[in-house]
């Protein structure tokens, strides 16, 4: 390819639509093609305000919850800062957590179970001795260590998710209806450690055989992992089996990996 | 704003849950919103932010201040994780658009001043753009096409697209300074 040509990859590059050869080759092209950087660094200033044309949208109820509780599960990528000791201490993790889940409660209040489920999923994926917390009455008195008290909502069904041949690992799932929505939380322990961008996912499938997304967890370094889903798909479904699967990376809209547990619903 | 942006991103360097959670707080609705933008899907702009979030909590130094303000910078990688999630769930895009969640609200963070008021003058001068042109901005820069599917959507020759681009681009960038010439400057 010329140079000329390679030239006419800078809007695709700046897209992230070549492949990697094309990439590497454009990079270093790029290093030395002073028309191409300053093109760059225009087509950056031209769409730099193009963000803020976005309408404001309300975010999706409790996504705070869910998505703190998920990236602070999360393991850091290296080790070079030594002070690191809080995140590795569960017990010293809990603390502040706690606080957070009960001022979340007092502001949430009347937005009732699933709120408390959230608030219950950031501590369970921290904490190896949760359990579910299904009452509605905030997550105040104790609740972290309430196990299944039931509230007036109704719990839908309730399974223990075998491991499949060869895996190990164990989990409960819960569904609760909520005159708000239907939620689905899922705890699993005893996994096995994931690698790379390997990802556990929870998958919902009806009884015509279509499978749903229902949440992504990573293990903790126990093997223990969580996630509360609010199940709001179109149209109805009868489900049939939960299953959770280890997906190369978190994002499969459909499952590719094994299936690791499963339970008919 | 920046400065305070750096302030939290210096203490999320050291692994203040509290420093990301103020950063979360800041930016949920913008990031949440400009996902929204470019997926029109709740649960797929809520799965983008989170990414973003991710990265920035376990990538140290992911971040510094030669890659230019951190609030372009936090947009930009969410837009990249946005049409990468759109490139993978190509194929099945039922839901093209979410009608209910297209409720106009007020931003909430007082700080996010700068996004209603140039918001506004971006989405009209957009559309004031010819109607190509503003197809070109859709899809290059909201739906990260390639330039050859911009070519086969618009049914256009492959070798004129970066031209109509970069003409539309230039074209809306000039109204905007023109918009912003024409009003007080109440903000930096």
């Amino acid at each position: 390819m010329n140079e000329h040509n390679t030239c006419d990859l800078l809007l695709d590059y700046f897209n992230d639509c070549l492949n990697e050869i094309d990439k590497t080759k454009f990079k270093e092209h790029l290093a030395s093609c002073n028309e191409c950087q300053v093109e760059l660094e225009e087509l950056q200033m031209l769409t730099e305000d193009l963000p803020l044309s976005s309408e404001p949208i309300e975010p999706n109820d409790g996504m705070k919850n869910r998505i703190l509780s998920s990236v602070f599960a999360q393991p850091i990528d290296n080790e070079i800062n030594e002070q690191t000791p809080e995140y590795l201490q569960t017990s010293e993790v809990s603390k502040p957590n706690e606080s957070n889940v009960r001022s979340i409660g007092t502001m949430r209040r009347n937005k009732g179970l699933i709120q408390s489920l959230l608030a219950a999923s950031l501590l369970l994926s921290l904490s190896a001795n949760a359990y579910f917390y299904l009452n509605d009455e905030g997550p105040n008195e104790g609740a972290i260590d309430t196990v299944e008290e039931e509230g007036t909502d109704e719990v839908v069904n309730r399974v223990e998710l075998a491991a499949t041949e060869g895996f190990s690992g164990t989990a409960q799932a819960a569904m609760i209806q909520k005159e708000s929505g239907m939620a689905l939380v899922v705890q699993a322990s005893d996994l096995n450690q994931l690698t790379g961008s390997e990802a556990y996912q929870v998958w919902l499938i009806d009884k015509s055989g279509s499978k749903f997304r229902a949440g992504t967890f990573l293990p903790n370094e126990n093997g223990e992992g969580a996630v509360s889903f609010p199940i709001d798909y179109k149209g109805e479904h009868d489900w049939d089996t939960i299953a959770v699967t280890l997906e190369p990376t978190p994002t499969s809209e459909q499952p590719q990996g094994d299936i690791i547990l499963a339970s008919k619903l | 704003m920046s400065e305070r942006d750096l302030e939290l991103y210096e203490r999320i360097q050291k692994q203040d849950k509290h420093a990301l959670e103020l950063l979360y707080e800041r930016y949920e609705k913008l990031l949440f919103s400009f996902s929204f933008r470019v997926t029109r899907r709740r649960e797929l702009s809520e799965e983008i932010v989170q990414e973003v979030f991710i990265k920035l909590w376990t990538k140290p130094g992911i971040y510094d201040e030669s890659k230019g303000k951190f609030s372009s910078w936090i947009l930009t990688v969410t837009r990249n994780t946005g049409i990468d999630y759109l490139r993978k769930k190509n194929e099945n895009m039922y839901e093209l658009e979410d009608r209910d969640a297209l409720k106009n609200e007020e931003p909430s963070v007082e700080e996010m001043v700068e996004w209603k008021e140039k918001g506004k003058e971006i989405r009209s001068a957009i559309s004031q753009l010819a109607l190509e042109q503003q197809q070109m901005v859709e899809l290059f820069y909201f739906k990260g096409l390639s330039q050859q599917k911009i070519a086969d959507t618009l049914k256009i020759p492959l070798g004129t697209v970066k031209g109509r681009i970069r003409l539309a681009l230039k074209h809306l960038k000039k109204d905007l300074a023109s918009a912003e010439q024409g009003r007080d400057r109440g903000y930096e």
